[in-house]
């Protein structure tokens, strides 16, 4: 489980964060939209161990989260909101390297690599430079090198950037058979139709806070038989007209 | 053009809005040491031949000539490598290239402007490091207006000249080789620029110019050391051009303009050929990037092992990968064993001036490492990122990274810097106290510059994609360069006691103080240990608490 309580972040005298809670059951997906620099990068950045709050607590099945504690980040997995690589390794090379980060063992490595580059379609560029993917290929490789370390909190910031539909589908699929089997995944994304396919619950943010959050059932409820795409537009149309 | 040029100057103006003065403050001070340093070295050179009574003047232009040859000769390869690296990165590489590319803007346009950026950016440390030369040429031999910008033409068409050179070079290898050839190809160009610097250094025989032991007859001495072939490489036409206006011969200053002229018509022209035939060809199979073949290994090792593996073998296969790291690589090479090589000539004379030397050289050896750190040890965390997020949210620990790459840079460093320093003293056939001083103060100072490097570049905050180009040019970066060098002045100066006291109570007969060196230098080893401790415990505070917000 991870619970996550009045998490505080400001930059530069600028509230990032404004106090969020939020509790994340085993096996929930959950999804986070909300306007660009509303804090869902900042949040999911505190959750990844890659900045501090200034004041709250985040708890790892009870146990307090510390940004350097090697132990509990064995248990977390983080895709970036940008393909972030190292340009000169192969595919296969970064995935070893994160493998050993991660500490799995060699012979268990072969087959999860053949799956994962057979599965997100990108066999062909195994041995090459990643200097030389597209984006979208880029983007596969962060999503299976977090996958592959099998974590038990999975982080993933705008994971469907430059996915082609085909993948991003194979993509939602194997997200919830990977929460049917513990992981508590938490993602930011513009893409709505992404938290209305694979979320259990969806929370939007803006300014920093959590303004409402629910299942979809009770989301679209809300919004008086809205789709979602309409009720997050009032959502954050009626939060700008409120302050 | 107009509008390229214009959004060069705002980048230019919003950098420098943006960084604060300080930091151009700071890089002023530096350049101006380093100008102050040439300068002065130049000033005493020339000044010194220029005072020379007994010789005639056709005689003292003459040593000057084959000097500035020596300048020129070491600053033309590496302005065309330079030209050459920068060809591939600028012309091919640049992220702005697909947008400038796709726009309404002539290819043709875009290329004479990424021409101009390959050009300037080649040719600032050329220019940076010759002008202060050419002032003190210029202050004894040629020092009216005129003159001056008789100079200043012949210069800069020399800069143009090199830089053609290196696009050539820079765009007929892409055309030749494949991507994935590119690194080996660049590595044998880099080697063989090395060696041309190496064998026209020695044919010009530098050693010999205040040897007054062959100084017997200067029409013999002045023949032995001409060599015709040279009269066909810019290099010397740029020589002759500058001897020719402190003679006043005219005549031999527009041979060498003209000269010039000549060869640059015909470069540009083979240039703009090879832009309109190859440029995009070549832009595109660049941009495709290489396929395949990549030995995609990844086993345990027998020397590589434990916590660390991960990032050895990760730093390893980006630095093998990574040509432009090479290239660097090279010309420091070049620069040393020129060095070496030049001590070696040194005429073998009295053991204090061989000591002088010898300790000239521990400084040296020091500086080279000192660069080397500015170069490699420096970027080294800013540039991991952005592929940083990854390793920090993992749950590799944080300062076990910072530890690494000390580990990583001090040792290949030390091992140079001592291979410098022990090359050096043996050329020059040292005693054995000269080599223990050198060790006791290479020993902490080395790894030193490594920590001190780590401390600075901490401090660099962008955690965006940055170039170690740009990242020396932070405050950050100018404050590393004038502290190593402060500090390595200072140790120097702290060593001139010790030395004294052994050579001069040697020299006189009396019995040499062991105890007083001994502590003289055991304070300067636990000193640095000491101030070492602590730059590397507040770097790793600053490490443990920096934040990844960008």
């Amino acid at each position: 489980m991870l619970e996550i309580r009045k998490l505080v972040k400001t930059y530069n005298g600028r509230a990032a964060l404004q106090g969020i809670d939020l509790i994340l059951e085993k096996g929930e997906i959950y999804g986070l939209l909300g306007p660009n620099g509303a804090g869902k990068t900042t949040t999911l950045k505190i959750l990844a161990g890659l900045i501090s709050p200034d004041s709250g607590d985040i708890l790892v099945n009870g146990e307090p989260y510390h940004r350097d504690d090697s132990s509990l980040k064995q248990k977390i997995a983080y895709v970036p909101d940008q393909p972030f690589v190292y340009q000169k390794l192969t595919g296969e090379e970064h995935l070893h390297f994160f493998a050993d980060l991660y500490k799995i063992p060699m012979e268990a490595r072969k087959e999860k690599f053949d799956f994962y580059f057979e599965y997100f379609e990108y066999e062909l560029y195994r041995r090459e430079l990643v200097e030389t993917y597209s984006a979208g290929t880029r983007q596969k490789l962060l999503i299976s090198q977090a996958l592959l370390v099998e974590p038990e909190f999975l982080l993933l910031d705008e994971p469907l950037t430059s996915i082609d539909p085909l993948v991003a589908r194979k993509f939602k699929t194997l997200l919830k058979k990977t929460a049917e089997n513990g992981t508590v995944v938490i993602f930011a994304t513009h893409i709505l139709s992404l938290a209305q396919d694979v979320s259990r619950r969806i929370g939007v943010i803006i300014d920093g806070k959590i303004v409402t959050e629910g299942s979809l059932d009770e989301l679209l409820k809300m919004s008086a038989g809205q789709n979602l795409d309409d009720f997050y537009f009032n959502t954050v149309m009626n939060y700008e007209k409120s302050i | 053009m107009k509008s390229l040029f214009k959004a060069r100057i705002r980048q230019f103006k919003n950098t420098v809005s943006k960084s604060g003065k300080r930091k151009y403050v700071l890089f002023f001070l530096f350049a101006a040491a380093m100008w102050g340093l040439i300068g002065y070295v130049g000033f005493k050179v020339f000044g010194f031949l220029y005072y020379q009574d007994e010789f005639p003047m056709v005689f003292k232009l003459f040593v000057s000539e084959k000097i500035l040859t020596m300048n020129f000769l070491t600053m033309f390869m590496m302005l065309i490598l330079s030209a050459l690296v920068s060809t591939l990165n600028i012309f091919f590489l640049s992220r702005d290239l697909q947008l400038l590319l796709s726009s309404p803007i002539r290819s043709r346009t875009v290329f004479i402007w990424k021409g101009l950026e390959v050009g300037f950016g080649s040719a600032v440390m050329v220019i940076f490091f010759s002008l202060p030369l050419l002032f003190a040429y210029s202050y004894y031999f040629a020092p009216g207006i005129g003159d001056i910008a008789a100079m200043i033409l012949v210069f800069l068409l020399y800069i143009v000249c090199g830089v053609l050179l290196g696009i050539i070079v820079g765009m007929i290898i892409p055309a030749f080789f494949s991507v994935k050839k590119l690194q080996p190809v660049l590595s044998l160009v880099g080697i063989v620029f090395i060696s041309g610097i190496v064998i026209f250094l020695r044919l010009l025989r530098p050693e010999e110019f205040g040897n007054p032991d062959v100084i017997n007859n200067l029409l013999n001495y002045m023949a032995g050391l001409n060599i015709s072939f040279m009269d066909y490489l810019p290099f010397s036409w740029i020589s002759k051009g500058l001897t020719a206006i402190a003679e006043g011969n005219y005549g031999g200053y527009w041979k060498a303009v003209g000269a010039f002229g000549v060869v640059i018509f015909l470069l540009t022209s083979f240039v703009l050929f090879l832009q309109e035939k190859y440029y995009l060809v070549l832009f595109d199979k660049l941009n495709k990037g290489s396929r395949g073949g990549y030995r995609s290994s990844w086993k345990k090792s027998f020397f590589v092992r434990g916590t660390y593996a991960p990032l050895w073998k990760k730093e390893i296969k980006t630095f093998i990968r990574t040509p432009a790291q090479w290239s660097q690589l090279l010309i420091i090479g070049a620069i040393m064993i020129v060095f070496v090589l030049n001590i070696k000539g040194i005429p073998s004379g009295q053991q204090s001036v061989r000591t002088i030397i010898a300790f000239l050289n521990l400084g040296m050896a020091a500086f080279v490492v000192s660069g080397l750190n500015s170069r490699f040890t420096f970027p080294a965390i800013p540039m991991e990122s952005p592929g940083i997020v990854h390793l920090l949210a993992s749950p590799f620990k944080r300062g076990r990274l910072l530890h690494f790459k000390f580990v990583f840079f001090v040792v290949p460093q030390m091992i140079i810097g001592f291979v410098l320093f022990l090359a050096g003293d043996i050329s020059l056939g040292l005693d054995a106290f000269a080599r223990g001083s050198g060790f006791v103060f290479l020993a902490p100072v080395l790894p030193f510059l490594t920590v001190l490097s780590l401390f600075y570049s901490l401090k660099i905050r962008e955690t965006v994609p940055l170039t170690p180009n740009s990242l020396l040019a932070s405050r950050s970066g100018v404050s590393y360069m004038l502290w190593s060098m402060t500090y390595i002045v200072l140790g120097m100066v702290y060593f001139v006691r010790p030395l004294f006291l052994y050579y001069y109570n040697r020299f006189r007969g009396y019995p040499v103080p062991v105890l007083e060196i001994s502590l003289w230098f055991a304070a300067f080893v636990l000193l640095n240990i000491f101030i070492m401790a602590v730059l590397y415990r507040r770097s790793l505070s600053t490490w443990n608490k920096k934040e990844f917000s960008e």
